[in-house]
């Protein structure tokens, strides 16, 4: 394919200045002259924010504080770049090979050094001419007409080509996304038919577990490891195998070893942190938390939430004075941005309680729900409830029943989130009171959504379609409520005919739903019938 | 006393480091090519030619280190073989300058995908197509074919063809000869045999052609 290279914007981010004018002398060797240069992950961030860019190519190694599979993966995870976007990996070792063919997100195509000039050219014309045969199924996804996509891709799979694994990939993936697992696992068997190549069998494992078959899960999971053992998101999902099964100690046991061979993956020690806390392994949960926060300083993408679990760990620990310099950071490190003075206002007020100081607790707590009241803070669960906590503390009890009750009816069949509620009321000392407050929310919740689904039984459609939204509307959070909102209303559909706004009602529940948990085994069976819904009525999706 | 050295594992730091710096010295040329000084051309090559067999024998080295020590799975992933041959040729032509002409056998019945691993093979093809650089008369040739269960890529040059004591050897170890191809062949072997499909291995063999020159085949299943 010929292409104008004098028209496409490059960004070239490698941390060894020669490397980067090399490379800037190859390009320019066959016509690109649209060049700008990056020494770190979070220059080459702040350009992409900027600026769109036809062709990206990064060194896979970025000195110490990040590589190009990390700096790859927040790109494509926070809609950075487009899935038109060209991302070569440049690298010197043989090793990324083995870190390419294990990992979820792939660049386009990765070149070990050194290469020429002709190479390098012939690679890009190449992965541009596959953009091109891809370019309707990446429009279709990036306007979220999913079902269209599939449908596309499907029909790309007919006719064996260079690309028909990769549109195998891309079709599985986008099963998935869309709640058909059985879909997708029938693909991903496909794949392993021809060849047990890492991602395939991971999928395949991803299915199971979604599927709650968890002994299918580890059993596979445990040979891709053995075969593959750089394949860290292997080790991810297997500790979550482990962790559906109860199995706390080994799901620990599991993330250690990939923390070990890969500690500077954030999102792994957080969920190495959290599961230590659960297992009571406060010493390996602030480990895990600590290095979140520290490598997260440098990073663009780091979480309030990071420092407050850092220092809810201090706390627990009784070492009160880091958890409070914990929350000192968080405010300059977020410039004082509501969010992080809401959550370091909460984690403050239950500090002080505990080393005694009630005045300052009193503060700290004024200003968390002064901060509450005037901005919008998305309701964080834990947050909450230690914001409830806090409450007791100083005998707004009030406030504190109506966070969690709140909590209770957004989160009615979470039994975890229910018995840290109960608690909560019984450290209070009112157990009781906390006991029928929410097991009386819980019922009354059960009693809604069984009367719903009772009217639709009896055929009172419209009593039903009405008692479940208003459910919703009040509970937007309870994701057994908008999935049985949606069935209603569509139900609705199905038998007294089309009815565009509880069409659009019902999409928006479901859309709701998959942020919130993809895997929800209500959300495949709801899903599907929105489908066979649009179906019957011929309506394009 | 501190611990004993460990040689293997020095040396093999030390090829790293070496093969990182001709890595460097390799850019250089590159840039010296660019500014296109006249006549010049031949000894860029030539510099060049010889750049590329050392970080390959590095490579090889490195590779073989870890084959001995059990630690290197080919990284198995979908390619096509049509693609793949193209950047083989490249390569080949960068090293060259036009002295020998290289040729790419249109695929005649390649199969639009196979999975291997890729840069293992590219490594274990450049291995015989610079032994070809160095024996052809005017011309190589590359091609890439179905052969029964096995995908075929060969190498084939117009020179005098394989000594008889090359074609009668074994593969299976390496074999220290004057001009080095020896190690070269074991290790194009060893890739092939670490490509593994069911109950089938990869395998490489040597040939004379009926006409004239040296046949590299490599088999992977």
């Amino acid at each position: 394919m010929e292409i104008n290279f004098a028209e496409k914007r490059v960004l070239i981010i490698d941390d060894h200045p020669g490397m980067r004018s090399s490379m800037r002398a190859i390009l320019g060797g066959f016509g690109v002259v649209l060049i700008e240069m990056s020494g770190t992950a979070n220059d080459g961030i702040r350009r992409l924010q900027a600026k769109t860019f036809d062709i990206i190519i990064c060194d896979y190694f970025l000195g110490d504080s990040s590589d190009g599979q990390q700096l790859l993966e927040q790109l494509r995870r926070n809609n950075l770049i487009s899935l038109s976007t060209v991302f070569i990996m440049v690298t010197a070792e043989r090793v990324y090979e083995k870190v390419v063919s294990a990992v979820e997100l792939a660049p386009d195509d990765y070149l070990i050094k050194p290469f020429s000039g002709e190479v390098l050219r012939s690679r890009l014309e190449r992965i541009m001419s596959k953009k091109l045969a891809f370019a309707t199924i990446y429009s279709l996804i990036e306007d979220g007409k999913l079902a269209e996509a599939t449908q596309v891709c499907k029909e790309l799979t007919k006719h064996q080509n260079k690309y028909t694994i990769d549109i195998l990939r891309l079709l599985a993936e986008l099963y998935v996304t869309q709640g058909k697992f059985d879909e997708a696992q029938d693909v991903y068997q496909q794949v392993v038919a021809l060849r047990a190549v890492p991602w395939a069998r991971m999928g395949l494992a991803t299915m199971f577990h979604y599927k709650n078959r968890h002994h299918e899960a580890e059993e596979l999971l445990e040979e891709v490891i053995d075969e593959a053992p750089e394949y860290m998101a292997a080790y991810d999902l297997l500790s979550k195998v482990c962790e559906s099964q109860e199995k706390n100690d080994r799901a620990q046991q599991v993330l250690e070893r990939a923390v070990a061979a890969s500690p500077l993956i954030a999102h792994r020690q957080k969920e190495m942190g959290q599961l230590a806390m659960r297992n009571g392994d406060m010493e390996a949960a602030e480990k895990a938390f600590e290095s979140v926060v520290t490598r997260g300083k440098t990073s663009f993408f780091r979480s309030a939430d990071d420092y407050a679990n850092l220092s809810r760990v201090q706390m627990e620990r009784g070492k009160h004075k880091e958890a409070l310099s914990t929350l000192r950071d968080v405010r300059t490190s977020f410039n004082g941005s509501p969010e992080a003075e809401f959550t370091a206002a909460v984690m403050e007020s239950l500090i002080h309680t505990k080393s005694g100081d009630t005045e300052a607790s009193a503060k700290a707590l004024e200003n968390a729900l002064t901060i509450q009241k005037t901005n919008q803070i998305p309701a964080d669960e834990n947050l909450s409830l230690d914001l409830a906590k806090a409450c007791f503390a100083h005998g707004k009890d009030e406030e504190a029943k109506d966070l969690l009750q709140k909590l209770v009816r957004n989160n009615h069949d979470s039994v975890a989130l229910i018995e840290k509620a109960k608690q909560i009321f019984v450290d209070a000392g009112k157990g009781d009171e906390g006991k029928s407050l929410i097991e009386g929310n819980v019922k009354e919740i059960i009693q809604l959504n069984n009367q719903g689904v009772m009217k639709a039984k009896e055929g009172d459609l419209d009593g039903s379609v009405q008692l479940l939204t208003e459910a919703a509307e009040k509970m937007p959070d309870n994701l057994q409520i908008i999935l049985n909102a949606a069935q209603a209303l569509l139900v609705h559909i199905d038998q007294r005919g089309w009815n565009e706004d509880y069409m659009a009602s019902a999409q928006r529940y479901l859309d709701t739903a998959r942020i919130k948990s993809a895997v929800h085994p209500k959300l495949l069976s709801v899903s599907k019938l929105a489908t066979e819904v649009t179906k019957k009525y011929g309506v394009a999706a | 006393m501190s611990a004993p050295l460990d040689l293997n594992a020095l040396a093999a730091s030390s090829i790293h480091e070496v093969k990182n710096l001709l890595g460097q010295l390799t850019l250089s040329l590159e840039e010296i090519a660019q500014a296109q000084c006249p006549g010049t051309e031949q000894e860029v090559a030539s510099a060049r030619f010889a750049c590329s067999r050392i970080v390959d024998r590095l490579t090889e080295m490195l590779i073989l280190y870890k084959l001995d020590g059990g630690f290197l799975k080919p990284s198995i992933a979908a390619h096509s073989p049509g693609d793949f041959l193209e950047d083989v040729m490249l390569a080949a032509k960068n090293l060259t300058a036009g002295r020998i002409a290289i040729h790419l056998e249109p695929p005649t019945n390649a199969p639009e995908f196979w999975f291997f691993d890729r840069d293992l093979t590219e490594s274990a093809l450049m291995n015989a197509v610079h032994n070809a650089l160095l024996h052809a008369n005017s011309q190589i040739k590359l091609s890439a074919e179905l052969d029964g269960e096995f995908l075929l890529f060969r190498v084939a040059d117009d020179g005098a063809g394989y000594p008889t004591e090359v074609l009668k050897a074994t593969l299976d170890e390496p074999r220290v000869s004057q001009q080095g191809s020896g190690l070269g062949l074991f290790f194009a072997s060893s890739v092939a045999q670490a490509h593994h499909n069911k109950e089938r291995h990869g395998k490489v063999s040597l040939d004379n052609s009926k006409s004239q020159g040296a046949v590299f085949s490599l088999y992977l299943p």
